[in-house]
């Protein structure tokens, strides 16, 4: 195992990046998290507070902690590493271990691998140092002196090292208080560690206390771990000229889904949400994401990309389609998809139905129900597309809300002609709610139509004011109303809604 | 013709309403499980309310069937409800003005399919969703009558699909039952005092090899006597 350490890697990545003099300190939240040589020689350290440091030495330029510049700078020269061994593992920007046994049988011997190793990652300004061990943490103590371990003599190599050296490096997960405390006790070298009974050192320091244990005595630790390619699912498309009309991009939409189709089957996964994200020429972006339970068909996909740009259009919006990405949000594995829900055979018959109507209607005309909330009937139901995902609507308590058995009709609108009533007393004067919510005179008659309904029984007004605090101004008041007409056999329920100044029927019962 | 199979008689016709219970509680165990957790059940019926399940043929509404449906919204919202809450999916066609408002209670909402327009040829659109959910509710906003030459296609697909079909306004000459209903009764509500409460409705249903039948059942509140 060989471990590559790029000695004050935040350093080096800072000076990869703009010129800097020669002592430098990256500060992390007021204490020193890495120093360069020369700020090192004058005394600075690392937990130091920045007022010590720049009192110790008074020109040292300081600059905050950049995690992405790190990684960044990192980038590029772990890329490179990848061409000399195959097992290659960033532990952290400016830590990389590789499996030297394997890259020595390949180069021929290990001190070539490791020759190899360190010109790959050499730059003009990038300091370096190769360990080589038989363990991870002893090749990581290794690269710290630059040292190269023989086969069978970690413990030999290990003896003489100072105890403080296993909290100076991050990436071997030793606790800096345990650290500390075995400093204080008087056990200051690996070597001491080790004679220690490991008993004994866990029963004292616990978990952290065996870690520390376990490294001084050169246990066997793990293999080096590269990371997995992952493979990337999302499909971009970026027409060369941004696509002005519906059913290009529609066309376009298809091709792109038979690619993420593709690379789905390819990975072995079906996808259960799916982000359709079209981006326009002057930088609108239209985002929707769909539940899907079957791999979509290429039909399917273009049909809802086209149904959200048409929708767009058809609100006013215009503009040219400049990118259209399809997202996979969260996959799985095939088998398992249907069973999550539990749906089983009859799921996949009714998905399938409901897809081909709309295929057939537009992915518009099929809808699915979703409760919004509030306290008249109409408002409470609102329509989203069949397979559209929606946060589900929050549960708020909405006193005074019209109660169960709930009037199954809707009146057809607050424009429609057979909505509007007219409610009279015995006089023949028009009923109105009054400021104090209350009916201005008992209610004897409703004309609805042509129609005459002798008023047997009502129950409200039920007044609404909300809204007054901002813009959804809304001063309703509701009424439940039961008439019968001198022809009918049974007596007929509404329930009214009084709105600027006008009654009409927000639903009929039964 | 396409698709048509023959329908094993399944020994049901001659029993009493126990035996077919019995009958089928043995069918369900046959089945087995499916998915784990579920025990995955098929009956030849959607169940449906008590006064109402009791007038008709087998308990509820026929699967593979066709039912005729007056134009009453309250009752349609209950069986939609009470076919939701048993894990049925239901699907209403061409019907904008029904509010599913009452079925968020004991329904559930999720397993609802709208439908709204199901633009000009809305037969189709019901003939391809009854292969594949449990109930169909259609509806056409002025009452006519199906010629059999529409008629004969429709109950080939009804018959080899899944779900039972309920049609409002259109007569069929080939349902198994009609139900008629007419809401009678609103109580609870009085001269400017109370609320309504409960909706009465009396169906009266006509069914194949039955006498017709008729019996009121409550939407909300049944009345109750209180001691004061």
């Amino acid at each position: 195992m060989a471990a590559l350490w790029f000695p004050d890697w935040p350093v080096q990545a800072a000076r990869l990046e703009k010129d800097l003099p020669a002592a430098v300190a990256v500060i992390d939240g007021h204490r020193v998290r890495a120093c360069s040589a020369t700020a090192r020689r004058t005394g600075v350290r690392r937990g130091m507070r920045v007022r010590e440091a720049r009192s110790l030495c008074p020109d040292l330029a300081v600059l905050d902690d950049d995690p992405d510049r790190d990684g960044r700078a990192f980038g590029p020269l772990a890329a490179g590493l990848d061409d000399v061994a195959a097992s290659v593992e960033v532990l952290r920007p400016g830590l990389v271990v590789v499996d030297a046994g394997a890259a020595g049988r390949f180069h021929g011997s290990e001190d070539r691998a490791v020759e190899l190793l360190v010109d790959a990652a050499a730059r003009r300004g990038v300091d370096a140092l190769a360990g080589v061990a038989d363990e991870l943490a002893t090749a990581l103590l290794a690269a710290r002196v630059g040292a190269v371990v023989p086969a069978g003599g970690s413990r030999e190599f290990l003896a003489p090292q100072p105890v403080g050296l296993l909290a100076a490096e991050v990436a071997l997960g030793c606790e800096a208080s345990v650290v500390e405390a075995l400093t204080r006790l008087g056990v200051d070298t690996l070597g001491r560690l080790a004679a220690l009974p490991v008993a004994a050192v866990h029963t004292r320091f616990g978990a952290a206390g065996r870690r520390c244990h376990r490294i001084a005595t050169a246990a066997p630790d793990r293999r080096v771990s590269p990371a997995l390619p992952e493979r990337e699912l999302t499909v971009v498309y970026t027409p060369e000229e941004p696509i002005e009309r519906v059913d290009a991009a529609a066309f376009a939409a298809r091709a792109l889904a038979a690619r993420l189709h593709a690379r789905l089957a390819g990975s072995g996964l079906s996808c259960l949400r799916l982000r359709v994200l079209a981006e326009l020429a002057d930088g609108t972006r239209l985002e929707r994401v769909w539940r899907t339970r079957e791999a979509l068909t290429e039909q399917a996909t273009a049909d809802r990309v086209r149904w959200q740009l048409d929708g767009w259009l058809t609100a006013g919006g215009a503009g040219a389609l400049a990118t259209l990405i399809l997202e996979p949000v969260e996959v799985t594995a095939p088998d398992h998809a249907g069973r999550l829900f539990g749906d089983g055979p009859d799921g996949g018959r009714r998905r399938r139905a409901v897809s081909r109507v709309q295929s057939v209607l537009g992915v518009g005309a099929v809808l699915q129900p979703r409760l919004l909330g509030g306290r008249g009937v109409a408002e409470r139901i609102g329509y989203v597309p069949y397979g559209e995902e929606c946060e589900p609507a929050g549960r708020g308590a909405w006193p005074g809300r019209i109660p169960a058995p709930l009037p199954a009709r809707l009146g057809g609108g607050p424009d429609h002609p057979t909505a509007r009533v007219r409610l009279l007393d015995e006089t023949g004067r028009e009923v109105i709610v009054t400021a104090e919510a209350l009916l201005s005179s008992r209610p004897h008659v409703l004309g609805w139509g042509r129609t005459l309904f002798r008023v047997s029984a009502w129950a409200g007004p039920w007044p609404v004011d909300v809204g007054w605090w901002g813009r959804g101004k809304q001063k309703v008041a509701r009424l439940q109303l039961v008439g019968q007409a001198d022809d009918e056999e049974f007596p007929r329920a509404w329930l009214l809604l009084w709105s600027a100044r006008r009654w009409r029927v927000e639903a009929t019962y039964g | 013709m396409d698709r048509t199979h023959v329908r094993k008689a399944g020994g049901l016709a001659g029993l009493s309403r126990a035996g077919r219970v019995e009958a089928l509680r043995a069918r369900m165990a046959e089945l087995g499980d499916g998915v784990p957790g579920a025990p995955r059940v098929f009956p030849e019926v959607i169940p449906v309310m008590e006064p109402l399940a009791g007038l008709l043929p087998g308990g509820g509404l026929a699967r593979r069937a066709v039912t005729d449906l007056a134009d009453c919204p309250a009752l349609i919202v209950e069986l939609i409800s009470h076919a939701t809450a048993g894990g049925g999916h239901v699907a209403v066609v061409g019907w904008p003005e029904l509010s599913l408002a009452g079925v968020a209670g004991a329904g559930r909402l999720e397993n609802i399919v709208v439908v709204p327009d199901p633009g000009t040829d809305a037969l189709e659109v019901v003939a391809v969703l009854v292969d594949g959910l449990d109930l169909v509710v259609a509806r056409w906003p002025t009452p006519f009558e199906l010629p059999p030459t529409r008629t004969r296609p429709l109950l080939g697909r009804v018959r080899s699909g899944t779900a039972a079909l309920v049609l409002v306004g259109v007569r069929l000459a080939g349902a198994v039952a009609r139900i008629d209903a007419r809401v009678t009764a609103y109580r609870g509500i009085g001269a400017g005092r109370g609320r309504i409460r409960g909706v009465d409705v009396e169906v009266r249903v006509v069914a194949a090899g039955r006498a017709p039948a008729a019996a009121t059942l409550t939407v909300g509140q049944r009345p109750h006597l209180r001691a004061v």
